[in-house]
């Protein structure tokens, strides 16, 4: 792990429309976030341009977003969306989907300039059939190293 | 080079002679002026665009270059205001200038062809350096939630799949964002360390006492210290540096975090404490930006001496 990275992966209780989309849907669905405040349904700030980026450059996979308010955070940090992924979509490619994204984003960005990935992703751990939820906060380069990583589980250690 | 079509490349070679003046007069502190050099040129180019977005008959290269062209003379505008707003003592405005000049070193290092430009290069240091002068201010970050979004370029709502223009792409000559229909609410405003945009802070009024950083640089451009095109960086602890009330006042031998030497200009308390901080700006015996690095746009990095 980097400093200055959070990682998580953990089960996950999906909720019906959460389940039945990984068990019988395809893609990748993003999903509005829970707002702690009032529990108003929000999409993450960059969940738009995200999914034209995916419908851009992954054609072949489908990308349905919820529809919902956008809250937007001007902080200079990337907010993707919390994504669900059918069983058609592997972690490790979702993975490297956000991280091209990212540096898609960052191309132009000056030497100093500084910034954070917030993510968090739903998937079906098909070693044992649970579903799972990966979070991560910081760098890219330390989710290009939770991309590269052939175990997901593998990128906890170390 | 930056451009990719000929016609970018013509255009730039056809400011030969805006570009000399431009260079002459930063040289020689005559900011307005540079600064009026280019702002002609760069209103010339922007109705150029115009009218070559509304005749449709250019290819996307040469309208990007347009856009690349408009964004480049902006540059040297905000650099040469920049410089200007830091001798006249507006150092609020000062920061907001510098916060422009990189937005526009952003796209221009986005969409030019290579971003190994050495003028560029040098600006992009030079901003780092610069940006170190300044204290470190508590910065606004509103939570806005928000309705539909509706595409600059081709006006349908972004999350129609028949706009395939995505968000800070360059689309024939024109930048795609999205344009918010309606703010629904406002629910926060947080502070923050890392904003979208640096301007949104605390503004200080231009004599308060954390630009003290601003006033070292200030007051060496005015003694003839030191130039725009010679300042190479910043070593510097400014919590500690406002602390001993330091201020500008010899110059010594410094060499820089890229291990270049040159004369640097050192503050230290004024009864020379064991504890006295340095603020030293690092200044290159030689221009960092020859009047070529403007001319050609077309030079790889070299080492300076």
């Amino acid at each position: 792990m980097n400093s200055g990275d959070s990682r998580q992966n953990s089960a996950y209780n999906p909720d019906v429309d959460e389940l039945k989309f990984i068990s019988g849907g395809t893609g990748i669905l993003l999903r509005a976030n829970e707002s702690a405040r009032d529990n108003q349904r929000l999409l993450a700030a960059d969940t738009l341009r995200f999914q034209k980026w995916l419908r851009a450059n992954v054609p072949e996979t489908a990308v349905q977003a919820d529809e919902a308010p956008t809250l937007a955070l001007h902080s200079a940090d990337f907010w993707l969306p919390f994504a669900v992924l059918a069983s058609d979509v592997a972690l490790q490619f979702y993975l490297g989907l956000a991280v091209n994204y990212v540096y898609d984003c960052l191309k132009g960005r000056l030497r100093h300039d500084d910034h954070t990935i917030h993510m968090a992703v739903v998937y079906e751990d098909k070693a044992n059939g649970l579903v799972k939820k990966f979070e991560y906060s910081g760098p890219v380069e330390g989710l290009e190293q939770c991309a590269k990583a052939i175990d997901i589980n593998k990128a906890f250690e170390g | 080079m930056t451009f990719r079509s000929a016609e970018g490349i013509r255009l730039w070679h056809g400011l030969r002679k805006v570009l000399l003046e431009y260079w002459h007069a930063i040289n020689r502190l005559d900011f307005a002026s540079a600064a009026t050099h280019v702002a002609a040129a760069g209103t010339q180019a922007k109705a150029r665009h115009k009218r070559a977005l509304k005749r449709d008959t250019c290819s996307d290269q040469v309208l990007d270059d347009y856009f690349l062209f408009v964004t480049a003379l902006d540059a040297l505008q905000v650099y040469a205001a920049y410089w200007d707003s830091v001798v006249e003592g507006m150092y609020s405005q000062s920061w907001s200038l510098l916060q422009d000049l990189q937005d526009s070193l952003r796209l221009i290092k986005r969409f030019g062809r290579r971003p190994d430009i050495r003028l560029w290069m040098v600006l992009e240091e030079q901003c780092a350096g610069l940006e170190r002068l300044y204290p470190n201010r508590p910065c606004l970050s509103a939570e806005m939630i928000h309705g539909p979004v509706v595409c600059s370029v081709c006006g349908r709502r972004m999350d129609d799949p028949r706009c395939p223009h995505i968000p800070g792409n360059l689309y024939r000559g024109q930048l795609a964002f999205g344009v918010v229909q309606e703010i629904l609410s406002v629910p926060a405003v947080a502070v923050v360390t890392n904003p979208m945009d640096k301007r949104c802070g605390v503004v200080l009024p231009d004599d308060d006492e954390h630009f003290v950083g601003p006033g070292i640089l200030r007051g060496a451009l005015r003694d003839g210290q030191l130039g725009p095109l010679r300042f190479a960086g910043v070593e510097a602890d400014l919590d500690r540096a406002v602390a001993a009330g330091s201020d500008a006042s010899c110059s010594e031998e410094a060499t820089d975090l890229n291990g270049r030497t040159g004369s640097g200009l050192r503050s230290a308390s004024p009864d020379e404490r064991e504890d006295a901080v340095r603020l030293t700006l690092v200044c290159s015996d030689t221009p960092m930006l020859a009047v070529e690095d403007l001319l050609r746009l077309g030079r790889v990095r070299r080492t300076i001496a």
